[in-house]
């Protein structure tokens, strides 16, 4: 499991990540296993990050995550 | 508006104390915008919102469903609902047993109470916190099942239902599929919820301090009971359907458990006690009885005109059914009485002839002419409001025998919502947001007694926060804004000081009820909310002046055997002289600088004046400009006009000036012919004064039906104004002449007895507009003789020695517990203490820090009036004492030691010290320290400067008592404050563009100099400020 925290690009269907490129590799989603919402500190400014826990076609795990404010998507953490 | 098919069952108000962030008024509100039908409270353990959450639904015109949160014994949650008043009252019961049954401030409902109490209840499994739910989100599957099995068998299949939430949580949606999977399997109902603490999402900052506040972190302090995300609020139906697209029957079912609920909460049912009744007698014919015998003893004869009065007053109680609140009230007065308990009548009792005769009031409703509906009135139905005010001291004796008699099932003390204000909502959102303690701090300490959402306002307005408040400052404002948003919210439950309620049914069938910090059962609603159940609220006040007076009246009559309080005359032309002088510091509601300079332009000469002078200085008569014309008229220097001639019977006796709430009243029924009903929304409105909208309301009606009756609309705007500007807190004239007789008889002792009356008032500190120093050198000044506390010659109280003199009380003294209090008495019953290690070795328990106060106190004076040395003195002799009594004395070990050869305190350490211990000085007053320097600089003392002449330039220097900032006609700012020296006291104004510019040590300095001129008026002086300056 390793913690990572990079700008990834996401594609979305039906406002889920069916599609993402981290290291030029494409990995295809096969499930959202789980989605939540989190508010970080929001005394400096921080907003809401929206998370999903993926599996992917190739058998992977991670979890990505939309900084809403920001609009970018973003790669959290792998689950080797 | 469109149906929102869905409908929330588990939301939070603000009672759910620091876990609610938004107002019951918004939520409800939001919820009807959405086109929801209805609505659930389901506060942590408590019913405490219910009522006003019941009022609210009502405006709103959605279904109120009245729920709580219980916590279980094993810290599980569960939500309940009541569908019924009977299920209300099952609720209360749980309610209550999980108070009552524990540890105070820890609920836990039993389970056994939940299923002897489930009748007409519907239970929900919780959030993640409730049994179920927590093992699925660890994961026990079989352990959640059994769980849901045995709440589903104890508590009935068609009442407990599974609650799937709907708040983006991480496994969530995993835990609510299973949860759909158990209701399938068991044959139970789903239903979909959110978990609403607040509004709308922008509320998350809010919510989050609230609960940083409660577990007592600070915002970057991680903790498992902060929110984790901003989805804690009331979702909106479309999000809902989003959400629950995968299941869509959960939210249907939310509208089933709608249909079910019934309302919960019956509003204005009057709830009567039970009077116990002598055999064969009913509490008609009892206070019928009752009644006529007091009015035989009260006034003699029984003209036509009286008898007719009694009468009509009796036919209504009687129509009412209310003769049990009388006869209520009246055996509690019977009680105090016998028991040599003072008591006094307050409030719009005194509108009643029939609680005149029967003792409960002093005030003579018949001679003064008062309207009965003001107190009670067939059309408004509402039980009346019984205000009764007792020695402050003797005043729970009282309520004990109240308990007693009707029983601890029937009797409770009535809540008290403690809301947040300015200060106190800076100080928590400071601490909570990591803002150092100077910080706060210096901002809360200045900060003036405001209601939190006038923050903003007082930054721009108070020159004191000038130095605090930072426009630019980012994490400032941050700060300003979040205390702001905790306005009004309530912060926990306290008790309310003087009300008590009483029923005839059991209490808990109305009411849950929980055990108060004071050890007494109480209610969880307050004095609002249980008059919306129509409970009998009965409110034994305490009354400090009422302790002060039976004492003065007890040493007086040691002198004097023939002195009785209750026949003082209430023309003693001595007393209204010194009315005239404004010399009453002590009197009771006479006293305040804007009285005192009040009385020398007023020129009282008899006791209407009294009762005018204290309805007078009020905010209301104040903003409604009454007071210069009042005077102006009442001395005949002005006409007295009327611009409409049905004012005149109404106003003639007040010199046509608006005085009292009854006048306001009779306008609007005579010049806008309202409606007693409409009159009384007219009082209501007035005496709450939450919100301008209202007045303004209130305010077109009165002027449009004015138009219709008659008036031309000029004359109809300014009689408005009229009432409009005496808003929110003019006085009843019952309320004004039941304090003015005790102002009056307080002047007479002033005048008359001043070291018995003011030895009793310092006897029972706190109390009064002035610091007990003030006092004390108010009776050296009318040539009192006062002795400082003394180890062989005080009581514990202030007491009149037999010359006379007053002498302080050991119980004055700093730190000086109660049992070190003892030891001394009894030890100097023997026979005088010698020395100071003679009081060490014989007065035990005795710390250290005692034996310093009460030297430095001056206690030791009598032995040896060198404190320091004495000071020097007492470790050893302290040490030397203990080991003695060790040795049980039989042997004296050690040579007594020697006094130090030392010199005293200078004069000036040695007073600052016995202020600090005992709160006054007792020789020289504090003033006299600057006197030198402070003639150097031309300041003169406050005697000298009350003798200069009108418009004279002056500069005084003093003390500076009680800066407080009134409420004034033109709504700007005016502060009065009092300077005193050891000459004697000046008032003085300070303007606002004098405050603005000069006033920013004015709130936190004590000494302070004030240049300007003199302001005489009538036989009054004070100084009109010009500039402000600090001594400290």
């Amino acid at each position: 499991m390793r913690l990572l925290d990079v700008p990834v690009d996401v594609a979305l269907e039906e406002g889920r990540p069916a599609r993402f490129r981290w290291q030029n590799r494409t990995y295809r989603v096969a499930r959202v296993a789980d989605h939540w919402s989190y508010v970080g500190r929001w005394w400096a400014g921080e907003g809401e990050w929206r998370f999903f826990r993926v599996e992917t076609a190739g058998g992977g795990v991670f979890e990505l995550y939309l900084d809403v404010a920001a609009k970018q998507w973003r790669l959290y953490r792998v689950y080797d | 508006m469109t149906d929102a098919g869905f409908v929330h069952l588990h939301v939070h108000s603000p009672f759910s104390f620091l876990d609610g962030a938004s107002a019951i008024d918004e939520l409800v509100r939001r919820a009807a915008d959405f086109g929801m039908p209805a609505l659930a409270l389901t506060d942590h353990d408590n019913l405490s919102g219910a009522v006003r959450f019941a009022q609210a639904c009502a405006r709103a015109g959605i279904k109120p469903i009245i729920g709580c949160e219980l916590t279980l014994a094993g810290g599980h949650h569960l939500t309940a609902l009541a569908t019924s008043p009977k299920g209300y009252a099952n609720l209360c019961r749980i309610v209550s047993a999980a108070h009552l049954d524990n540890a105070r401030g820890e609920p836990r409902a039993a389970w056994d109470d939940l299923v002897r109490w489930r009748q007409d209840v519907l239970f929900l499994s919780g959030c993640r916190r409730g049994e179920i739910a927590a093992l699925l989100y660890q994961r026990r599957f079989r352990e959640a099942e059994a769980a849901a099995r045995r709440y589903a068998d104890a508590l009935g299949r068609e009442r407990f239902l599974l609650a799937l939430e709907a708040t983006e949580l991480p496994g969530q949606h995993a835990v609510n599929e299973t949860l759909v999977e158990l209701a399938e399997r068991l044959g139970l109902t789903a239903v979909a919820t959110g978990n609403v603490h607040y509004a709308t999402r922008e509320r998350h900052p809010v919510h989050d301090i609230l609960r940083c506040i409660a577990l007592g972190v600070t915002v970057d302090d991680p903790h498992p009971g902060r929110p984790f995300n901003d989805q804690l609020y009331l979702i909106p139906p479309g999000t809902m359907r989003e959400r629950f697209a995968w299941y869509p029957q959960g939210l249907a079912n939310t509208l089933a458990v709608a249909e079910r609920c019934q309302p919960a909460l019956v509003l204005g049912q009057p709830r009567h006690p039970r009077f116990p009744l002598p055999e064969g007698q009913t509490a008609r014919e009892l206070l019928h009885q009752l009644t006529w015998a007091g009015a035989e003893r009260r006034y003699g004869r029984i003209s036509p005109a009286l008898r007719e009065r009694i009468q009509g007053e009796l036919a209504i109680i009687d129509h009412l059914d209310m003769a049990d609140y009388f006869l209520v009230a009246w055996d509690v007065v019977q009680y105090a009485r016998e028991r040599g308990i003072r008591t006094s009548g307050r409030g719009s009792a005194a509108d009643s002839v029939v609680a005149y005769c029967l003792g409960l009031t002093d005030v003579d409703a018949f001679r003064r002419n008062l309207r009965f509906e003001r107190f009670l009135s067939i059309e408004r139905g509402e039980p009346p409001d019984i205000d009764i005010d007792f020695e402050a001291e003797r005043r729970d004796e009282v309520a004990a025998y109240v308990y007693e008699r009707y029983g601890r099932d029937h009797v409770a003390a009535v809540a008290t919502y403690h809301t947040y204000h300015a200060r106190g909502a800076l100080r928590e959102v400071g601490k909570a947001l990591g803002i150092s303690p100077e910080e706060i701090d210096a901002v809360a300490k200045r900060m003036p007694h405001l209601p939190a959402d006038a923050i903003e306002r007082a930054l721009h307005r108070y020159p004191e926060l000038r130095p605090v408040s930072m426009d630019g400052d980012v994490r400032r404002r941050q700060w300003f804004a979040l205390a702001q948003a905790l306005a009004a919210f309530p912060r926990h439950l306290g008790t309310h000081s003087s009300g008590l309620v009483i029923s005839a049914a059991p209490l808990v069938d109305i009411t849950p009820l929980q055990m108060s910090a004071k050890g007494v059962i109480m209610s969880q609603f307050d004095k609002d909310d249980v008059e919306a159940l129509g409970l009998m609220k009965l409110d034994l006040l305490f009354l400090r002046m009422l302790g002060a007076v039976n004492t003065a009246a007890r040493a007086i009559q040691r002198r004097d055997a023939g002195f009785d309080y209750d026949r003082i005359p209430d023309d003693d032309p001595r007393t209204y002289e010194r009315l005239r002088r404004g010399e009453t510091v002590g009197a009771f509601q006479l006293e305040s600088p804007a009285q005192r300079a009040l009385h020398p332009r007023l020129r009282p000469r008899e006791f209407e004046d009294i009762v005018a002078s204290v309805a007078l200085i009020r905010p209301g008569p104040i903003k409604g400009d009454m007071v210069r014309p009042f005077i102006a008229r009442r001395n005949g220097q002005e006409p007295i006009t009327y611009i409409h001639p049905k004012l005149r019977p109404i106003l003639e006796k007040t010199y046509g000036v608006v005085l009292f709430q009854e006048q306001v009243i009779e306008i609007a029924r005579e010049i806008a012919g309202f409606t007693p009903g409409e009159a009384d929304r007219l009082r209501r409105v007035m005496s709450s004064f939450r919100s301008q909208a209202e007045m303004d309301r209130i305010g077109e009606e009165f002027i449009a039906k004015a138009i219709e009756r008659g008036c031309t609309p000029e004359v109809a705007r300014t009689i408005f104004g009229y009432i409009a500007g005496y808003a929110g807190y003019g006085f009843c004239e019952a309320h004004a002449a039941s304090f003015a007789t005790i102002a009056y008889k307080t002047a007479y002792l002033l005048e008359h007895y001043p070291a018995e009356f003011y030895a009793a008032l310092l006897a029972h500190q706190p109390m009064g507009y002035y610091p007990p120093n003030t006092l004390l050198w108010e009776a050296k000044r009318r040539g009192v003789a006062v002795r400082g506390p003394c180890v062989n010659q005080s009581a514990p109280a202030y007491t009149i020695e037999a010359d006379g003199a007053i002498r302080v009380g050991l119980g004055q003294i700093r730190s000086l517990s109660a049992t070190t209090l003892e030891a001394i008495l009894s030890a100097r019953a023997e026979r005088p203490f010698r020395s100071l290690a003679d009081f060490c070795r014989r007065v035990a328990p005795l710390t250290i820090e005692e034996a310093e106060q009460l030297v430095l106190a001056g206690a030791f004076d009598g032995l040896n009036t060198n404190r320091r040395a004495l000071l020097w003195q007492l470790p050893a002799v302290l040490g030397d004492s203990r080991r003695e009594r060790e040795l049980q004395g039989h042997m004296r070990l050690y040579p007594e030691t020697p006094v130090a050869d030392v010199d005293d305190f200078p004069p000036l350490e040695r007073d600052l010290r016995e202020y600090y211990a005992l709160g006054v000085t007792v020789k020289r007053h504090l003033m006299q320290h600057w006197r030198p320097r402070l003639d150097r600089r031309g300041v003169v003392p406050c005697g000298q400067a009350l003798q200069l002449p009108h418009k004279h330039p002056v500069t005084a220097a003093g003390l500076c008592i009680r800066p407080h900032r009134p409420p004034t006609k033109s709504g700007r700012t005016v502060v009065f404050l009092t300077l005193e020296d050891e000459t004697g006291l000046i008032d003085v104004t300070v303007f606002e563009d004098v405050y603005m510019r000069w006033g920013q040590d004015l709130f936190v300095s004590p000494l302070l100099q004030v240049s300007g001129k003199i302001d005489r008026h009538g036989e009054g002086v004070s100084i009109t400020a010009e500039r402000l300056e600090s001594l400290a």
